[in-house]
């Protein structure tokens, strides 16, 4: 296992924010520790020699993305669709203020 | 009457409905009250009960007039990371908890098209996450063979509702091994086929270039009927290989011992395997020798580096296919003071702890800076395991090894420390970066604590290769004997 | 025309084209495209980025973006890669956008544009194919924004150009010669005001021979006045900033016509970070040399081509602009030639005659009463000498109410020329004994006069007289 990774609080709080997540007190000094020792563990791959090697994305290994036809297959489902909304009303989904 | 039924395998219960000696009526009764009597293990989130009889009610019309589909009335379970049309998916996950969708997965469209009566969805890891089912939002589910240790993961009730009698199969859903694991903890067989062999549409995503769907049954015909039937091209599916689905139950038997060469990777009988699974691995395989297979020491030098190249390629993927659930249109919405704020509190309070770091972690290795150092690097060592398969195939026909280094742990063992849990998926993750079929087959017994607790063989074998590893389980299981997990009554 | 820059200051302006392409069904969804549908009625479970849900690309926004690479005399990409943007927005519903990244389906292309008959050639760097966002409305209530996901995953192509723009009327022609080109080719009907074909300007000043300084990137610019408009301001902006000491921030910026400024972006809690990685739902896309070629055979002749042949048959430089600035009037134009109508004449009454009507009337071209065919009709008449020029106006006219053929107007008008010599003969000679004065003057010397003679027969027979046979007539009767 390789060495223990360092993450400021700074960094990681930014990383929060990227992800859409909050880490507050005890939670927080937990998943500090826990996130170092995966990076801790992750660094190990360091130790390996990639250079010049492809790095593979997939491995279905098709000779291009599948494409469909230009074609409309898909028929209003708002109703249904909208049953599992969080809010919805006049066919729109309500969401908290979006500021620009 | 109950006990005989149930412990019936999925083949021979076909052939009684088939032959009219039960009803599909009966049979789905009989399973929802397992489901039910079993509810102990947590393996069931819920129990589709109308949903059930109303299918079996179609299978028995379907059997008197003739028209019954290869798995009419067969009660199976469903890993709850399968969309079912109407009936509430959550991927065991707070997030998801309220989500009920308007769509069906095509795996399970083709097993309810094939005639298949649905019992329920089972319980999992919270979005596939984990390697013990301890990450599910709604409790862990436990193992049939002792209740206080986990049935693996992530397909943790998939495993525990087969191994428990609770259902005569099950969809799972393997990225690192959650399927092949948990069938090896629960004295399953579990088959996750080649990438793309099976549709992912419909089915919750985790890591896209890894997920692949399987099945979970009690002896590999049964897998092998399943498997044929949900496996096949999905137009919906970018990824979904253009594939003819061949007869695996019908070819199960053609295979020829002599000559065969199984490869034993070296880097799979490490000192960190049990050795009590290291002799039964080394025992089945000598097996197969005296049946004039030939055994062949190989080296897949790359292995040691496939969990900390997983542990980057998955979470990544993982964090990016995760963005969705932010509470703007579906499922779990925590208000707060504004826009960011909501997404926030809605995300913080609708994931685990597991998959909560799992999104930091893959965060951390895409953004700017460190791509590169993480996530093109695991990508590289990605090529080097699938290349050094390519090599391995080259000179042996299949590969044998553990499943798991370990017997299935007890709860809470190793709930504290991530890491100890992702090294439990060590021998299964390395088929699952090069997109291979993996088989797990149970190959004995050990006694731990004072409990019988069951030991997986995993074969692995090149792409496309599933209908030979079922063919070699299959001849595993005649060399082998009757393996019975046990039946208990009330857990 | 927008003054120089103060200060020995040049405008550094490169421009990124949204395009909306014209397909029937979304990038990755077979969802209807719409225009102005109920809100979340084209909004599939795909579109909303439910879970399990997965995308699969349409080939006719692949077919229009090798069209565009074409036309653009671009490299089409042999192997292109769809990737994951990563951002939140409560209209982005995956939490990422699919779009290309590093290695988009079209590279190192050029546009020509159009600078008061001087031409020149716009590098672009890039053309990638990605999804578009869905709309939020703000003002439906308290403290909630409205999402409509309608247009979430409807296919775009981004046209990145070089920075080789350098006046806000270099920026205006050349978002001018790609609505043209992009309505030309028909992969996108580039309508501004639906917000079909909308540009982000990004905008540096510098003094000549400097390197590149830090560019200011304004968003969502949705005419053509507002590229203009906004550029400028943007630029006198930076200026001020440098000639007071300071340095410009690399920002986005947003234009506010109602004030006449750009003013930042609200700038987001975070800073962007938006973890490019290839999208693992699709694969890379491979395409090979002959879906190149048949695509390249549906390719019309492009403007700047058309432009020079129209060239060779004595156009003027204003006619051409015009004929080559839609390829409905090019298309027009090109069916009366290709009726054998005389290609000044045909100009002369396309545009002189028939656009002055259609503009009166707002009508578009292609709901014109007159075909092509029917206007050359009567071009043909006017060259063959059949009908006069003043005769072909009455017959249009005619055409233009009632329509028909021009042959048969003028007979049923009764406007045919009168060729007969016999008549005519006579009518030159009432009209020689009507001016007896005129005649003399003639014969006393003042040739000028003999046109007065042809007038009045031309007026007595109400301009049908074929003049050249009343010409020869009158020089007879005249010896």
């Amino acid at each position: 296992m390789g060495e223990m990774a360092e993450i400021s609080d700074k960094e990681l709080q930014k990383l929060a924010l990227l992800s859409r997540l909050r880490f507050e007190g005890e939670a927080l000094a937990t998943f500090r520790t826990q996130f170092a020792n995966i990076l801790g563990f992750v660094d190990q791959l360091k130790q390996l020699n990639t250079d010049g090697i492809r790095p593979l994305t997939s491995t279905a290994n098709l000779p291009s993305t599948p494409e469909r036809p230009d074609v409309v297959t898909s028929a209003n489902q708002r109703e249904t669709l909208q049953r599992s909304a969080v809010k919805a009303e006049h066919g729109f989904y309500v969401v908290p203020k979006v500021v620009e | 009457m109950t006990q005989s039924l149930l412990t019936l395998s999925a083949t021979e219960t076909l052939a009684k409905l088939r032959k009219k000696e039960l009803s599909a009526t009966e049979l789905a009764r009989t399973t929802l009250a397992r489901a039910a009597a079993i509810a102990p293990l947590n393996a069931y989130l819920h129990i589709t009960e109308t949903k059930a009889l109303e299918q079996a009610a179609a299978a028995d019309a379907a059997y008197a007039a003739g028209t019954a589909g290869p798995l009419a009335g067969l009660p199976l379970g469903v890993k709850d990371l399968f969309c079912t049309a109407g009936i509430k998916t959550t991927a065991a996950s707070k997030m998801l908890e309220p989500f009920v969708p308007a769509y069906e997965s095509t795996v399970t469209a083709k097993l309810w098209a094939a005639g298949a009566v649905n019992v329920g969805k089972l319980n999992m890891d919270e979005f596939a996450m984990g390697g013990s089912g301890e990450n599910s939002a709604f409790g862990p589910a436990r193992n049939p063979w002792d209740v206080n240790r986990v049935p693996g993961g992530s397909s943790s009730g998939s495993a525990a509702a087969v191994a428990a009698y609770a259902c005569f199969g099950a969809t799972g859903s393997d990225t690192g091994g959650s399927i092949r694991q948990p069938a090896s903890f629960t004295g399953t067989v579990g088959i996750k086929p080649t990438y793309g062999r099976c549709s992912r549409f419909g089915m919750v995503a985790f890591a896209s270039s890894l997920d692949q769907a399987g099945v979970f049954a009690r002896n590999t015909a049964d897998a092998a009927l399943l498997l044929q039937t949900i496996a096949g091209h999905d137009a919906n599916d970018s990824t979904s290989a253009p594939l003819a689905v061949p007869d695996w139950v019908g070819e199960l038997k053609q295979v020829n011992l002599k000559g065969l060469k199984i490869g034993l990777p070296r880097e799979y009988f490490i000192e960190a395997l049990n050795p009590v699974i290291k002799a039964a691995i080394h025992a089945a395989a000598q097996r197969f020798e005296a049946q004039g297979a030939e055994l062949v020491e190989v080296s897949l030098p790359s292995t040691p580096y496939a969990v900390a190249a997983y542990y980057i390629v998955a979470p990544a993927e993982a964090a990016s296919n995760l963005a969705r659930y932010d509470g703007m249109r579906y499922g779990l919405r925590v208000e707060g003071s504004g826009l960011i704020e909501t997404y926030i509190n809605s995300r913080t309070a609708g994931f685990g702890d597991e998959v909560k770091r799992r999104i930091m972690v893959g965060n951390y290795a895409l953004s700017s800076g460190y791509y590169d150092a993480y996530y093109t690097k695991a990508m590289q060592v990605r090529t080097l395991i699938a290349n050094e398969f390519d090599a391995v195939f080259k000179q042996v026909d299949v590969l044998f090894c553990p499943t798991a280094p370990s017997l299935p742990f007890k709860i809470g063992a190793k709930a504290k420390d991530p890491v100890s849990l992702y090294l439990e998926d060590a021998f299964t993750i390395p088929a699952s970066m090069a997109g291979l079929p993996g088989l797990s087959v149970p190959c004995g017994t050990a006694a731990e604590d004072g409990v019988t607790l069951p030991i997986g063989l995993q074969m692995i074998g090149p792409r496309w290769s599933e209908g030979r590893l079922l063919q070699l389980a299959h001849a595993w299981e005649q060399l082998r004997g009757p393996f019975q997990i046990p039946f208990i009554q009330n857990y | 025309m927008t003054a120089p820059l103060p200060k020995g200051y040049e405008y550094v302006i490169g421009l990124e084209v949204h395009a909306q392409i014209t397909t029937s069904s979304k990038l990755f969804s077979g969802s209807a495209t719409t225009f102005g549908a109920e809100p979340n009625t084209q909004a599939s479970p795909i579109d909303l980025g439910m879970p399990g849900m997965l995308p699969v690309l349409n080939s006719g926004a692949v077919d229009a973006g090798i069209k565009l690479g074409l036309a653009i005399d671009a490299t089409i990409a042999e192997r292109s890669v769809f990737a994951r943007k990563n951002y939140y927005y409560p209209d982005l519903p995956k939490g990422y956008q699919i779009s290309q990244y590093d290695q988009p389906i079209v590279q190192h292309g050029k546009l020509e544009i159009d600078l008061n008959g001087t031409r020149k050639s716009i590098a672009i760097t890039r053309m990638h194919l990605e999804e578009d966002a869905g709309k939020s409305v703000h003002d439906l209530g308290v403290n909630v924004s409205h999402v409509d996901l309608n247009r979430a995953g409807v296919p775009l192509m981004e046209i990145v150009s070089e920075p080789d723009i350098r006046s806000p009327e270099e920026a205006g022609a050349y978002m001018k010669a790609m609505r043209t080109l992009v309505r030309w080719i028909g992969v996108c009907d580039g309508d501004m005001e639906k917000g079909n074909l909308r540009c982000d300007a990004n905008i540096s000043v510098r003094k000549s021979g400097e390197p590149y300084r830090t560019r200011c990137e304004i968003k969502n610019l949705n005419s053509i006045r507002h590229v203009m408009a906004a550029i400028e301001h943007e630029a006198h902006r930076q200026i001020e900033i440098y000639e007071q000491g300071g340095t410009v921030a690399q920002e986005t910026r947003l234009w506010d016509p109602e004030k006449n400024e750009t003013r930042t972006l609200r700038s987001k809690e975070d800073a962007h970070d938006y973890r490019y990685f290839p999208d693992p739902d699709l694969l890379p896309l491979v395409i090979e040399p002959a879906r190149i070629e048949a695509v390249r055979a549906t390719l019309p002749t492009l403007p700047h081509v058309l432009a020079a042949e129209l060239g060779t048959l004595g156009l003027s430089a204003d006619d051409i602009a015009l004929l080559t600035s839609d390829k409905g009037y090019s298309d027009y134009f090109t069916a009366m030639l290709n009726a054998g109508a005389d290609a000044k004449l045909s100009c002369n009454w396309l545009v002189s005659e028939l656009f002055a009507v259609l503009n009166k009337t707002e009508t578009p071209l292609e709901n014109s009463p007159i075909s092509a065919t029917q206007l050359a009709g009567l071009v043909k008449l006017i060259q063959a000498g059949e009908i006069s020029g003043k005769i072909g106006k009455q017959v249009f006219a005619e055409m233009l109410a009632n329509g028909g053929e021009a042959q048969t107007l003028v007979a049923k008008l009764g406007l045919a020329q009168i060729s007969d010599e016999g008549a005519l003969r006579k009518a030159c000679e009432a009209a020689l004994a009507a001016n007896p004065d005129a005649v003399a003057k003639f014969k006393s010397g003042n040739e000028r006069i003999f046109g007065s003679f042809v007038g009045f027969v031309m007026k007595e027979t109400k301009g049908q007289a074929n003049p050249g046979l009343v010409d020869k007539l009158l020089k007879e009767l005249l010896k």
